[in-house]
Parts: C-alpha cells; sequence; structure tokens
C-alpha cells in the first residue's frame, strides 16, 4: 500500500506542486522550471508502473459496499491505462517546455496543471463516479480558461456544450446505477456526452470554434489525452450491444471524414488545426467501436498518436503565431530556411496524423483500417478516404505555413528548449513507428482485455502479437 | 548461393533505409554532414546498394531461378493484421531495382555537382533518399503493405522535390497539385491492398504477381475486377494516365536532377511497372483489361498532341515521356511482358539522359544565340485546317486535363465545404466570414 500511495503522489502531486508554486512565486521563469521538473517527474513516475509489482496490480476498492455508480474499484491499473497515465504528464511537459515566460499566464498554467492531476487520475480508475468527477472538473478547468479570450457568446456556446455533455454523463450514470450497467437509455446518454467531448457530428462546432477564438493551450490540454475515448471504452464499449456500437462507429467514421474535408477547406489555420483533431479523434472512436480485434487495438495506439501528433501541431501553430501573428492559410508564410527544424517536425507531426509510413499513425491506421473493412465492408472504406484528405490537409498548412517567399520582418529562431521538444515529439512518433511492438503488445492485449470483457472472445482465444 | 541472394537482397533494401536515417539524423542535428559529408554517405550508400543488386541477380542467374518469396520478418501486427516484411525475388523485380539503383546512382553523382552551394543541399538528398527507399521497396515488395510504404515514400518525395524552390509560390502550388493527385492514388492503392488481404485473407503479392501459393483464380471474377480498377487509378495517378495528367508539367518546378529521375526515369515508369507485376491478375477481367489499352492509346495521343505545342524543354520532355508511357501500358495491356520490360528500361535511360543534358543545351543555345546576336529566324508553317487548329488550341490547353478536375472534383467540394463551414458557424453563433481557400 505505501508503494502505491508514495507512487500516486509522485504521480498526481507534482503538477498541484508546480500549480501552488505558480501562486506564491513571482518569479515566472523560475515557476516554469519548477514545472518542467514536476512534469518529468510525473512522466518518470508514470514509466515506472509497470516495474512496480503493486503499482501495476493496482486495485484499490471502495471503503464501502460496491455500487453500480461508484464501480467495483475507486482506482485501478490496467493494460488500457499504462500509457494513458504517461501520456497526460507529457503532454503538460510539452506545453510548459514549449511556452514562452513572456506569454506563460499563471492562472492558465495553473488550470493545465490541475487538469493534468486530473486527467491522471482519470485513467487509473474505472469507476463511473470517479470519472464524471474528473470529467466535470477538466470542462470547468476549460471553460474558465476560456474567459478573457474569447467573445462572452462563444464562450456561452462552447460552455452549454460542456454543460450538457457533463449533465447527460451525470444522467447516464445514474441511470446505469439504477438499471444496469448495460441500460440501452443509460449507455445512450454516456455516449451522448462522449459524442460531444469529442466532436463527433452533430456535436462537433465547438471544437474548431474553441481553437480560432478561444485558446489553443486549454482546448490541447482538454481533447489530446482523449478521456471521452476513455469513457466510452470503460463504461460502453463492454456492456453496449452490438447495434449501438455499430450506430456510433458509422457516425465516427463520417465524421472522420467531413472533419477531414472540413481541414483541407477552411483558410485559417486554428480552424483547420481543430478539424483535423474532429478527424483524428472521430478515427479514433470508430475503432474502438468497431469490435474487432485489429481496429481496437489500432483505434487505441491511434490515440496514443494522434494526441502527440495534435499537440505537437498546435505547438507548432503557437510557436508561429508567437512570431508572425494570425495565421491564414490563404497565403504563403515562407520561413522554412529559418526555422528548418520546426517545418520538418510540422511534416512529421502531420504525416503521423495522416498514417504515413514510418510514424506511429501507420501502425495505428493499418490495422484500423483492417479491422474497420472487416467490420463495416464499405464504410470502413471511409478510414481511407479521410487519411487521404487528412494527408491534403496537412501538405496543404505545410506548404502554406514554411513555402513562399521569406515573410517580411526580423524572423526569431526557436530556443533550445523548443528545438528539444519539437524533436522529442517528433522521435518519439518515428521511434514508436519504426519499432512499435512494446506498445502494440500492450495496446493488443488491452484490446484483447475489452473483447473478453464483451464476451466477444474468450481467453484462449487471444492472437499473438509481432513486432 | 540461397543464402547469398538473401543477404544481399536484404543488403539492397536497407542501404537507403540506413542512408536516410544518416541523412535526416544529421539534418535533425542541425547539418551535422558538410556538402562534400553528404555526398560521400550518399554515394557510399547507394553503390552499396546497387552491388548487393548485383550480386542478388548473379546469385538469382546462377541459382534455380525461380520466382520467389522471401521473408525477413515481421514489422508489427496482432490478430489477423500483420505486417511481413517480404521480399519477391524473380528477374523482373531484380530488374527494376537494379535499374532504379543505377539510376539513382547516376543522378546522386550528378546532383552534387549540380547543385554545388544550392541552399537546401542536404534537404535535396534527404528527399532523395526516401525515394530511393520508396522505389527499391516498390520493386521487390513482397507484400501489400511493403508495396503501399514504397508507393506512400515515392509520393511525399515527389510532391517535396517539386516544391524544392519552396521561395517562389509557383513550386508550392503545384507541388499540392502533384502531391493531391498522388493521393488520389494512394487511397486507391491503399484500398486495393485492403480489398486483396480481405478477400484473399493474405497481404502477400503472390494473387497479384502470380508468385508462391496464392493463385489468381483464388478470388472471384467480381474482386478481380474491382481490385483492377483500384490498380488502374493508382497506377494512372502515378504515371500521369489520362486523365490524370494534368499534375505532369507542374512537377516540372523541381531541381533537373530531381525531374530526371522522377518523371523522366522511375517514377513515372513506377506506375507502368505495378501494372507489369499485376498484369496476370489483372488480365483476370476483360473490362479491366479493355480499360488499360484504352487509358494508354488516350495517354499516347495525349502525349502527342500536348507535347508538340510546348515552349519550354522541360515540358516538351515530359509528354514526351508520356507518349512512351502510353505505348508501354499498351504493351502490357496486350501481354508484351517482356518487350514492355525491355522498353521500360530503355525508355528510362534515354529520358535520363535528355533530362540531364537539358540545362546544358539551353546554355549551348543562349550561347549560339548570343554569338550570332540573336535567334535565327525559323520557317512557320500554320496548319488552317479546322482539326489542325482544334488539336492545336487542345494542346496549348493541355488538353483540358487541369479545368476538367475542377470542373468535377474542385468546385464541387468547395461548395459543399463551404455550407458545411456556414452551418459549424452558425452552430455556435457565428456569421459565415471563412471564403476558403
Amino acid at each position: 500500500m505505501l508503494a502505491v500511495a508514495t507512487w500516486l503522489a509522485w504521480l498526481l502531486g507534482p503538477p498541484i506542486f508546480a500549480a501552488r508554486r505558480a501562486r506564491v512565486d513571482d518569479d515566472l521563469r523560475r515557476v516554469r522550471t519548477i514545472a518542467i521538473v514536476c512534469a518529468l517527474a510525473s512522466c518518470v513516475t508514470a514509466a515506472l508502473a509497470p516495474a512496480i509489482p503493486q503499482v501495476a496490480a493496482l486495485e484499490i476498492a471502495w471503503p464501502w459496499d460496491e455500487t453500480a455508480a461508484l464501480g467495483t474499484a475507486a482506482l485501478r491499473m490496467t493494460s488500457l491505462s499504462r500509457p494513458l497515465v504517461a501520456l497526460v504528464p507529457a503532454l503538460w511537459l510539452v506545453t510548459v517546455a514549449a511556452t514562452p515566460v513572456a506569454r506563460l499566464d499563471r492562472a492558465g498554467f495553473r488550470r493545465t496543471a490541475y487538469a493534468t492531476s486530473v486527467g491522471a487520475l482519470a485513467f487509473v480508475s474505472d469507476s463511473p463516479a470517479v470519472l464524471l468527477c474528473c470529467w466535470w472538473i477538466s470542462s470547468s478547468l476549460f471553460i474558465r480558461g476560456l474567459a478573457g479570450a474569447t467573445n462572452p457568446r462563444t464562450q456561452r456556446v462552447i460552455a452549454r456544450y460542456h454543460g450538457v455533455a457533463v449533465a447527460s454523463l451525470a444522467a447516464g450514470v445514474a441511470v446505469v446505477a439504477w438499471r444496469g450497467e448495460a441500460d440501452v437509455v443509460g449507455l445512450g446518454l454516456i455516449m451522448a456526452a462522449v459524442a460531444i467531448r469529442k466532436g463527433i457530428v452533430p456535436f462537433h462546432a465547438w471544437i474548431p470554434e474553441a481553437l480560432d477564438r478561444g485558446r489553443i493551450g486549454p482546448t490541447v490540454s482538454l481533447c489530446a489525452p482523449q478521456l471521452g475515448s476513455y469513457v466510452a471504452v470503460v463504461l460502453v464499449v463492454p456492456y453496449a450491444s452490438a447495434g449501438m456500437l455499430r450506430v456510433v462507429a458509422i457516425a465516427s467514421l463520417l465524421t472522420a471524414v467531413y472533419g477531414a474535408a472540413l481541414a483541407l477547406y477552411v483558410s485559417d489555420a486554428r480552424r483547420s488545426l481543430g478539424y483535423l483533431f474532429v478527424s483524428q479523434s472521430a478515427l479514433v472512436l470508430a475503432g474502438l467501436d468497431c469490435t474487432s480485434p485489429d481496429a481496437l487495438a489500432g483505434a487505441l495506439i491511434l490515440w496514443v498518436s494522434s494526441a502527440l501528433a495534435f499537440t505537437g501541431l498546435a505547438r507548432t501553430v503557437l510557436a508561429l503565431e508567437a512570431r508572425r501573428g494570425r495565421l491564414s492559410l490563404a497565403e504563403h508564410h515562407g520561413g522554412h530556411d529559418q526555422m528548418p527544424l520546426l517545418a520538418a517536425t510540422f511534416l512529421v507531426f502531420g504525416l503521423a496524423a495522416t498514417g504515413f509510413p514510418g510514424t506511429l499513425g501507420f501502425v495505428g491506421q493499418e490495422m484500423l483500417v483492417d479491422g474497420a473493412v472487416r467490420t463495416f465492408p464499405f464504410l470502413g472504406f471511409l478510414t481511407i478516404g479521410s487519411a487521404a484528405l487528412t494527408g491534403l490537409a496537412v501538405m496543404r498548412m505545410y506548404l502554406s505555413l514554411f513555402g513562399g517567399a521569406r515573410s517580411r520582418g526580423p524572423e526569431l529562431s526557436l530556443r533550445p528548449r523548443e528545438k528539444i521538444i519539437f524533436a522529442a515529439i517528433a522521435a518519439a512518433l518515428v521511434v514508436g513507428g519504426l519499432v512499435p511492438g512494446p506498445l502494440l503488445a500492450s495496446r493488443a492485449e488491452a484490446a484483447h482485455r475489452l473483447l473478453q470483457q464483451r464476451g466477444a472472445i474468450t481467453p484462449s482465444t487471444r492472437p499473438p502479437t509481432h513486432g | 548461393m540461397s543464402s547469398l541472394l538473401e543477404v544481399a537482397v536484404l543488403v539492397t533494401c536497407l542501404a537507403p533505409v540506413g542512408l536516410v536515417i544518416v541523412l535526416a539524423v544529421a539534418a535533425m542535428l542541425g547539418n551535422l554532414l558538410s556538402e562534400r559529408g553528404v555526398g560521400v554517405v550518399t554515394r557510399l550508400a547507394l553503390i552499396t546498394a546497387l552491388a548487393a543488386a548485383a550480386t542478388a541477380a548473379i546469385a538469382f542467374t546462377v541459382g534455380p531461378a525461380t520466382p520467389r518469396l522471401l521473408r525477413y520478418g515481421t514489422w508489427f501486427g496482432a490478430g489477423d493484421t500483420v505486417f511481413h516484411f517480404d521480399v519477391v525475388v524473380d528477374s523482373m523485380s531484380l530488374s527494376f531495382a537494379g535499374l532504379s539503383l543505377l539510376v539513382c546512382n547516376v543522378v546522386a553523382a550528378f546532383s552534387v555537382r549540380y547543385l554545388h552551394r544550392e541552399p537546401g543541399f542536404d534537404r535535396y538528398f534527404l528527399q532523395m533518399s526516401l525515394f530511393v527507399v520508396g522505389i527499391t521497396f516498390v520493386a521487390l515488395a513482397g507484400s501489400v503493405e511493403l508495396l503501399f510504404v514504397g508507393w506512400e515514400l515515392i509520393g511525399i518525395s515527389s510532391a517535396l522535390l517539386v516544391g524544392f524552390f519552396h521561395e517562389r509560390a509557383a513550386p508550392v502550388r503545384n507541388a499540392m497539385h502533384v502531391f493531391a493527385v498522388y493521393r488520389l492514388g494512394d487511397a486507391a492503392m491503399l484500398s486495393a491492398a485492403v480489398l486483396l488481404h480481405h478477400w484473399s485473407g493474405s497481404g502477400d503479392l503472390g494473387a497479384l504477381f502470380s508468385i508462391g501459393t496464392i493463385a489468381p483464380g483464388l478470388v472471384d471474377a467480381h474482386h478481380v475486377l474491382v481490385i483492377s480498377l483500384l490498380l488502374i487509378v493508382a497506377v494512372a495517378a502515378k504515371s500521369a494516365l489520362w486523365p490524370l495528367s494534368g499534375w505532369l508539367p507542374r512537377a516540372m518546378e523541381g531541381p533537373t536532377p530531381s525531374s530526371a529521375v522522377y518523371y523522366g526515369a522511375l517514377s513515372i515508369h513506377a506506375g507502368c511497372f505495378l501494372l507489369l507485376r499485376a498484369q496476370p491478375f489483372i488480365a483476370g477481367s476483360t473490362v479491366a483489361i479493355a480499360l488499360v489499352t484504352a487509358g494508354g492509346v488516350i495517354t499516347t495521343a495525349y502525349g502527342v498532341i500536348v507535347g508538340r505545342v510546348q515552349t519550354d524543354i522541360k515540358s516538351a520532355i515530359a509528354y514526351a515521356t508520356l507518349t512512351q508511357v502510353g505505348i508501354i501500358v499498351v504493351e502490357i495491356a496486350l501481354g508484351l511482358r517482356n518487350l514492355a520490360m525491355l522498353h521500360i528500361a530503355g525508355h528510362a535511360c534515354f529520358r535520363l539522359l535528355q533530362f540531364l543534358s537539358a540545362p546544358n543545351v539551353l546554355h549551348d543555345l543562349h550561347e549560339l544565340d548570343n554569338r550570332l546576336d540573336g535567334r535565327p529566324a525559323r520557317p512557320t508553317t500554320e496548319d488552317t485546317r479546322p482539326t489542325g487548329r482544334t488539336l492545336y488550341r487542345l494542346g496549348l490547353e493541355r488538353g483540358l486535363a487541369d479545368p476538367l478536375l475542377e470542373w468535377a472534383v474542385v468546385r464541387p467540394f468547395r461548395r459543399v465545404a463551404a455550407r458545411l463551414d456556414a452551418l459549424d458557424r452558425r452552430l455556435v453563433g457565428e456569421r459565415p466570414r471563412d471564403g476558403g481557400p
């Protein structure tokens, strides 16, 4: 128990500590350095989880009797959770390390740190009540983060989306607790909440809007870890009927194409980024609902890959905006030769989002496409259409942001810290794509466990993994 | 001899991969290699790959000389989706791999001098090395997945090299155009690969190439037709067959050595090579063969008509290349596989020479013009027949390939996307303001 408590303290404590420091410390540079160290500590702690036997088998039961709303355990570490727990502090590390001191906003910084702790906590729990609380807190932090950056009307509209999502999730959890975990109405309400949070058409409009007129940082920290996918996997996929999963998968496949098409059309870099995320996020959900082991494992890989790629793309857009102001894709901004590393890493992030060979996205996409076509012989091809359009959108962004004549005025080069962060994300995507074995094994195990929960396969039928 | 063959084929595949890794790491760490270093590493890797390919060819010829699939392991996989690193070894794959590596060696040696002190020297060689990996994989692929990887690498490196001179607007715009058409081909190729995997239950290319354990008759006639049609689209995009030929003159924006290797010698023939390999499979569908023949004939006519009115040397050579590509496609459709392979090899070498010598020819002509103090008057002939004038206009408009694409694809897409965008904005209480690209 001591080992588990220590591990949890080291996982969840550092972001909270960094947030407290940001409140009392006047020196923003020191605050950021502390935050980087804290994020690294959380990342290392999360990475050590499989090596500590008590943590690897973590399961903390509630002190009172089990109820349907609370679940069997308050905290539980599963094969699904392991990389996701590390992903949340890793994304926070990227955020704090890549943000210049001049643009560091104390309140926003604290909210991102708290959101990191809440996100990491959510991924080590499968209790509906804990997930609901984490969901609500992260949504509240996000909505408060938009204040001041966007006009009140837009903020109100986005808040309404999230209010409905939280209410829907709460109602779903309550109905499931009352009428049983396989109740169609309860699962439908939970799925509606997931659809809003993940931006499944027609509930998607808030994501491009939040990026366009809101703030990129809070939107990335809310969207990139994809808590919605986790809730779907834990609360819906094991119990939902095949018909319900089919409907969700089809809606997600259509959303993937929709998002990619709009990402290709719109002429604002932020909106395009938003639609790219809508498309990627929908692909993940489509795979999760395909109930094919390949599609499921592919979607779980794509989850990690899209989180890294989206964060990288968003940070690149922010880095460019810090130097050039608002970016329109209708013109060419130039500057490839001034920032070759940023241009190259942007291309790598984009190609990973496209599922290009040699990146982690390729592994996920390849398995997802195969599995999706097996489940939906016709509609499965929408994954290919989505990949093709995403590729075009990414190439258009790349050529617009880095191609053309040199922009006027002094062009600031990247700082060493930014270089390291961008290169590290790109390296993670490429190394993960070239040597996907360890991650794939863990994702295939998680997929197998999920299908076992659904009763789709028996324990002895687990397929081998390669790589 | 068998193990020598296996080792040689593996080195042929891995030497270009090693080159990409070295150049990418050097670039990421801040141009660690000098121009000279990049040149030495590139030539070393390419010569090693070429020597290995030659050794593999000799080992194959001296040995039993029967086509076979070599499995070097598994990249990744779980459940039914497994990515095997399978390589096809037969006279055709080894010939095309050898030809490709020979051409790449020549172009690399030429490029070291041609691009001396050019900004982006190392970027050029990195992108070129991606192409070498792609074309080697396409030549030797024994699984649909490996073929797709090679296909994608050719596409991205091609688009990036078209936009190599990124400070000018035209190359950047044209790179996007080229990539869009390639992307269509990639989607068709991936769909064909997935369907082949889905229907035949295996990702190995035996079904397409008539090699190994899977017979062409495994999938039924409808399946053959659908996969063949998708392959034809993929081939048309890569080899610029009509009506997907509009990107070819736009691709001439890249450096001359890359134009030589892509649109004169190898990339433009990659589609033909795939068609050649898949011909036994496609021959299972009369409709598909008829389409291939028609595509070849129309492309040849198109190349002749449009090529005759081009005013710059690279575009003229590109359309001349297209004419020959059309003829090669017809040869493949007629089942003349050996002739087609010979045609590909001869044509690739000839066009390579033409492209690489084009800058010298221009230079010499300018020199001549300067010395003569002006260009000598040439007799002009005017075709006054209505047919001649129509064909002339059609040629000047490049066969209306671009307007057709604009009318059939781009405009409807924009119209639909504009409405959806406006709807999305209304959903969050905003008025439409984004005009789109």
